[in-house]
């Protein structure tokens, strides 16, 4: 189970980093997907309008970044459960309590990071949709925030514990 | 290996052994008829008295029995992944005559499903134990009877130690607990029973658990017959499963082919009555409210209470203690009985958590919290490891790891 997780894990970052890398090279201004995760209103309106003035494929370099929006979706259920998976079998080697307690917290938070990257991924896809509709821009900069903390502390929790189980600490 | 012939008591004829089975359940039954129907007890035997206790036939003990599929999917899981993480030691040469192998069989106190961190998740962290499990949450001890799936792993693991963790929901399972309640307070069946006046005599000389005399006194009025005939309907299953491991298995009580292994067997602590979710402000405690939400929580112990009319929290709190207290001193005289054997003076052992757990340690009304989980854990470990307890074969949780203010 923990293969295929990682297979297509790999696989689909791999896809998602082609994709990106078209965005970056195609324009001018080099942007990202992840840049209009934490942009704010105006830049955000700026990138993708951006995106959406470049030709690409029949369509628009927007439809590049709605193919990676919808992949992040993928992504995300892949990275949460790989997270959820190891802060699991990790607790399960855990004799620390305190740690033990935090990665048994990991299993909420990996809950709380898929729902919330679900929601930023709905209002980018939704902001993408409404390229033309100025008034219709959601920012999703405060859903990412907490998202990004609580999958760098589950992911920081969850290495120390891995590392002090190397060290047989 | 010492032969040893059981000489003293007698073999009942099949209509004797179905009058003492009447007496049992009626809770009529003398000590010394109880241990004439023990040696000679058999899975029918067995099988028969839980009908006649729950008043169900055959098909309907085994669907009560039978584990909810989803949780016996996910502890499935659960094993398979314990069991890879026992073949991973042993193909590192683990088996080295220092290193300590255990088969572990029981209920969700040794396999609760994902959540929680179990007595057997904490041993199985030491390095020198590789436990191999068969544990289920919500499995009966007539269940792990019956399928006897420890019997087949006996000739494959050769464990050192066998630990088992079982009686709690043939107890309490499915709204048991109010089949064998006397709401009326009225109850004089302590008294009748010449067994369980013998396991509190006992209380005395040994020393173990003090006894709340107050408490255990307003307890014990309220369960009846049916809870003396399930206790000792546990003392004869207990015993029969592990006479079956440490001797032939047939009257006479020759040492078996696994006299060498060391059984742990453990009493479960007083647990609390109750129905509340308990939202709080800790974040690490997220799963209490989770847990108590969608698992049953109030379903074993507060519902059948209420349902039987008694509804004061203290006196409800009583009942558990006297049941607790009385299954753990049935647990701790079954030990004893092996113990008169030459050859199995050490052979069976309790882990006594009585009061380790305390009001406020559990998760639910029937699990502790992992922090209390891992001291129970400690004490079986110091157990298998060998350390001294200063009650012989009956290791203290609370003397051993005593419990944080």
């Amino acid at each position: 189970m923990r293969r295929i997780l990682w297979i297509l894990f790999v696989f689909t970052g791999f896809y998602m980093g082609l994709q990106s890398d078209i965005l970056v090279r195609a324009t001018p201004q080099k942007y990202r997907v992840f840049q209009l995760e934490f942009a704010s209103r105006a830049q955000g309106k700026q990138i993708l309008h951006a995106w959406n003035d470049i030709p690409f494929s029949g369509k628009t370099l927007l439809q590049v970044a709605v193919n990676h929006t919808w992949l992040n979706d993928l992504l995300l259920v892949l990275f949460t459960s790989l997270l959820l998976l190891y802060s699991y079998l990790q607790m399960q080697h855990e004799k620390w309590l305190r740690l033990n307690e935090l990665l048994r917290f990991n299993l909420l938070l990996t809950i709380g990071i898929l729902l919330l990257g679900v929601e930023e991924n709905y209002l980018l896809l939704h902001n993408m949709r409404h390229v033309n509709d100025p008034l219709f821009y959601l920012n999703p900069f405060w859903i990412a925030i907490p998202m990004y903390l609580m999958a760098g502390w589950s992911l920081i929790i969850l290495i120390i514990s891995m590392v002090k189980s190397a060290l047989k600490i | 290996m010492a032969e040893i012939i059981a000489a003293e008591i007698p073999i009942p004829s099949p209509q004797a052994k179905l009058e003492l089975i009447k007496k049992l359940l009626d809770n009529e039954i003398s000590c010394s008829e109880l241990a004439s129907l023990r040696m000679y007890i058999n899975e029918e035997d067995l099988s028969y008295i839980i009908e006649k206790i729950y008043d169900l036939n055959e098909v309907q003990v085994i669907k009560f029995a039978t584990i909810d599929r989803l949780v016996s999917k996910v502890d499935l899981i659960k094993n398979a992944q314990r069991n890879s993480k026992f073949y991973a030691k042993i193909k590192k040469g683990f088996r080295n005559g220092v290193n300590k192998i255990i088969l572990a069989e029981g209920d969700s106190w040794f396999n609760y499903p994902i959540i929680l961190s179990d007595v057997i998740d904490w041993v199985s962290m030491q390095d020198n134990l590789a436990v191999y499990s068969l544990a289920s949450g919500g499995d009966w001890l007539f269940n792990m009877l019956n399928a006897r799936k420890y019997v087949e792993e006996f000739s494959v693991v050769h464990p050192d130690f066998f630990v088992i963790s079982g009686g709690g929901n043939d107890l309490l399972g499915s709204n048991r607990l109010a089949a064998i309640l006397e709401p009326s307070g009225r109850s004089r069946e302590l008294s009748k029973s010449e067994w369980s006046g013998q396991l509190l005599k006992n209380v005395q000389l040994r020393k173990v658990i003090p006894l709340d005399l107050k408490r255990f006194n307003e307890g014990v009025k309220y369960l009846s017959k049916d809870f003396f005939a399930l206790l000792m309907f546990f003392n004869l299953q207990y015993y029969f499963l592990i006479k079956g491991i440490l001797t032939d298995g047939k009257g006479n009580m020759k040492l078996g082919k696994f006299a060498g292994t060391k059984i742990i067997t453990q009493g479960y602590d007083y647990a609390v009555p109750n129905d509340k979710i308990a939202f709080g402000v800790n974040p690490l405690r997220w799963y209490i409210p989770f847990i108590r939400s969608f698992l049953g929580h109030g379903s074993w112990l507060k519902t059948p209470l209420l349902l039987r009319g008694i509804t004061n929290q203290s006196v409800q709190s009583n009942i558990i203690y006297a049941m607790i207290y009385l299954f753990n001193e049935m647990m701790i005289e079954t030990g004893e009985e092996f113990s008169k054997i030459p050859g199995l003076e050490m052979s069976v052992f309790h882990i006594d958590a009585r009061g380790a757990v305390g009001d406020h340690g559990w998760t639910d009304e029937l699990h502790p919290k992992p922090e209390h989980f891992k001291r129970i854990a400690q004490t079986f470990t110091d157990c298998i490891n060998g350390l001294p307890s200063v009650h012989g074969k009956v290791y203290v949780v609370n003397e051993c790891y005593p419990r944080k203010a």
